[in-house]
């Protein structure tokens, strides 16, 4: 490593050197209670995935650099140089770390390790090793919005298919997943594919909300990078939409990250005012059954039905009681994994690991505690309000023999409007021609 | 036997008349079908370095998020999608690695 890369990296954690940083690396007893909180260290027994040694990397970075007797006497004072085999543990350990945050529930200190990897990050990041599968999604989503003309007849041509199945499904020839409607009050950003724009189709045009959908994905791999000007570019494509649209309201599907960019990063990464309140899609299910503005039909589900509280909408957004309160709408006998809520074992997919094919074997070998929790419930059907614990969990399935299917609330929910069995998917092409008015 | 070859040989030619509508031969052929989104980009970015620069892939997806990502990724990585194209719910893409 030459003397610019050097300073750029050291320079990074200069940068960020507030009082939270200094807090973090200051506090930790080293007690490890973290240890049994992590699910990655309890399936691997590896100290780099350690949440305590997690910080210790920086910890000793900052101690070479930035303390007189790290500077002189770094073995003395565990000062650490940067060099090839830091930055190689620093990838693994950050880069493998699904943002959980359980870490940080169970520190006495509240030491906040996904915080901090925000700092690793944004050093590897200057040190020109980023993950290199999130530059490029993130890359591509930036040139996504840049050159939307290019592809929005594409978009617009998916949506008319899209909008005979909602038509179908329904069974009203003029429902309609309406696109650039200035004046909507709710802006929807899905994610790509059919399955995310269904379900709430379905909900919305039950309840005879005035919605538009958005022609930019909620997912943000500039999150997942750790690059935040990436992110807040990536956001800033809906932030546009939806101020150009006039909407009161964005919805944002179910994709826990995506919330959370929006809710709590959006405002300050770009240093200015949100003018639409930001809704997360269980949040808005939960209103429109609670308000009177969808009506479940009686007869609910009797099968053994169990859920999963994705990491950023449960511990890192504090949505418990409204998933659960939607399922029991729907569901009559909902048996919970052990434990749940804040104390729930993440899936092992999140923070961008499902698109990082170098962690594909890892995520897997540290679902496994997800794995048992299901099993023991005996339930068939996981349902969990996330793209990422949704891919994890269905890959789950195959490895450890679950016997399960994995869908989302607002599936279970929309399946219920229309009459289906709530675990039927929602695909492209499935449904029929929907029946003429005269 | 035969017959598999037969079948194997007119796929074959089928491929050879595809790649000549782009005038591009294809080197690797990439099933992505059933894979949702961000996977079929990420085994595109994945498979392109094993093919030659100058080699073709012609990937199969069928999610539709994929309309917009690859060609996305292309521009941002310095590579050419040379043909997209739609069959019921395939979607066939022709990407040509450029370095």
């Amino acid at each position: 490593m030459n003397k610019a890369e050097l300073k750029a990296v050291t320079g990074v954690l200069d940068k960020g050197m507030n009082r939270q940083l200094l807090y973090y690396l200051d506090v930790c007893t080293r007690c490890s209670i973290c240890k049994d909180a992590c699910h990655q260290y309890v399936s691997t027994g590896d100290v780099l995935f350690l949440p305590a040694y997690r910080a210790e990397l920086i910890r000793r970075v900052y101690k070479k650099y930035f303390t007189r007797s790290g500077l002189f006497l770094p073995s003395l004072y565990e000062g650490r140089e940067v060099d090839d085999r830091l930055l190689d543990e620093l990838y693994r350990s950050t880069y493998a770390c699904t943002g959980c945050r359980r870490c940080m529930y169970y520190c006495p200190f509240s030491i906040d390790t996904t915080w901090l990897l925000g700092v690793a990050k944004a050093m590897l990041i200057a040190a020109g090793r980023g993950a290199q599968i999130l530059t490029e999604l993130a890359g591509a989503a930036i040139a996504k919005g840049e050159n939307i003309d290019l592809f929005k007849d594409i978009m617009l041509d998916l949506n008319k298919e899209t909008e005979k199945e909602l038509q179908s499904l329904v069974n009203d020839p003029t429902a309609a997943i309406p696109i650039e409607k200035e004046g909507a009050d709710i802006l929807y950003a899905a994610l790509a594919g059919v399955h995310s724009i269904l379900p709430p189709a379905v909900i919305f045009h039950k309840a005879g909300l005035n919605w538009t959908l958005s022609l930019f994905e909620s997912s943000n791999y500039g999150y997942f990078l750790g690059d935040a000007e990436k992110g807040r570019i990536i956001a800033k494509r809906i932030v546009d939409e939806a101020t150009r649209l006039k909407v009161k309201e964005v919805v944002i599907s179910e994709c826990g990250h995506a919330y959370r960019v929006m809710q709590y990063l959006y405002e300050t990464w770009a240093n200015e005012k949100l003018p639409f309140r930001v809704t997360a899609m269980v949040e808005i299910i939960a209103r429109l059954i609670r308000e009177g503005h969808v009506e479940i039909p009686s007869g609910k589900e009797r099968k053994l039905v169990t859920y999963h509280d994705p990491c950023q909408v449960g511990r890192n957004a504090g949505f418990y009681d409204e998933p659960r309160y939607v399922l029991s709408q729907v569901a009559s006998n909902l048996r919970e994994l052990t434990p749940n809520r804040e104390k729930n074992w993440c899936c092992g997919g999140g923070g961008g690991l499902v698109a990082q094919p170098e962690f594909d074997e890892f995520r897997i070998k540290t679902g496994e505690r997800k794995a048992e929790q299901i099993k023991q419930t005996r339930a068939g059907l996981v349902v969990s309000p996330c793209e990422n614990c949704r891919l994890q969990i269905a890959a789950l399935n195959e490895k450890y023999d679950l016997d399960i299917k994995v869908t989302g609330l607002s599936d279970v929910v929309a399946n219920q409007l229309i009459g289906r069995d709530i675990a039927t998917s929602f695909e492209a092409g499935q449904a029929e021609e929907p029946e003429s008015e005269d | 036997m035969a017959k598999e070859k037969a079948k194997s040989k007119a796929k074959s030619k089928e491929k050879t008349e595809k790649a000549k509508n782009t005038g591009s031969k294809i080197d690797l052929e990439l099933d992505l079908r059933g894979l949702m989104c961000p996977l079929p980009m990420v085994r595109v970015s994945q498979t392109i370095t094993k093919v030659p620069v100058g080699g073709v892939i012609r990937a199969v997806a069928t999610d539709p998020g994929s309309l917009a990502d690859i060609p996305s990724w292309a521009r941002t990585t310095g590579n050419e999608v040379l043909k997209t194209e739609r069959d019921g719910k395939d979607i066939i893409f022709l990407v040509k690695r450029v370095k």
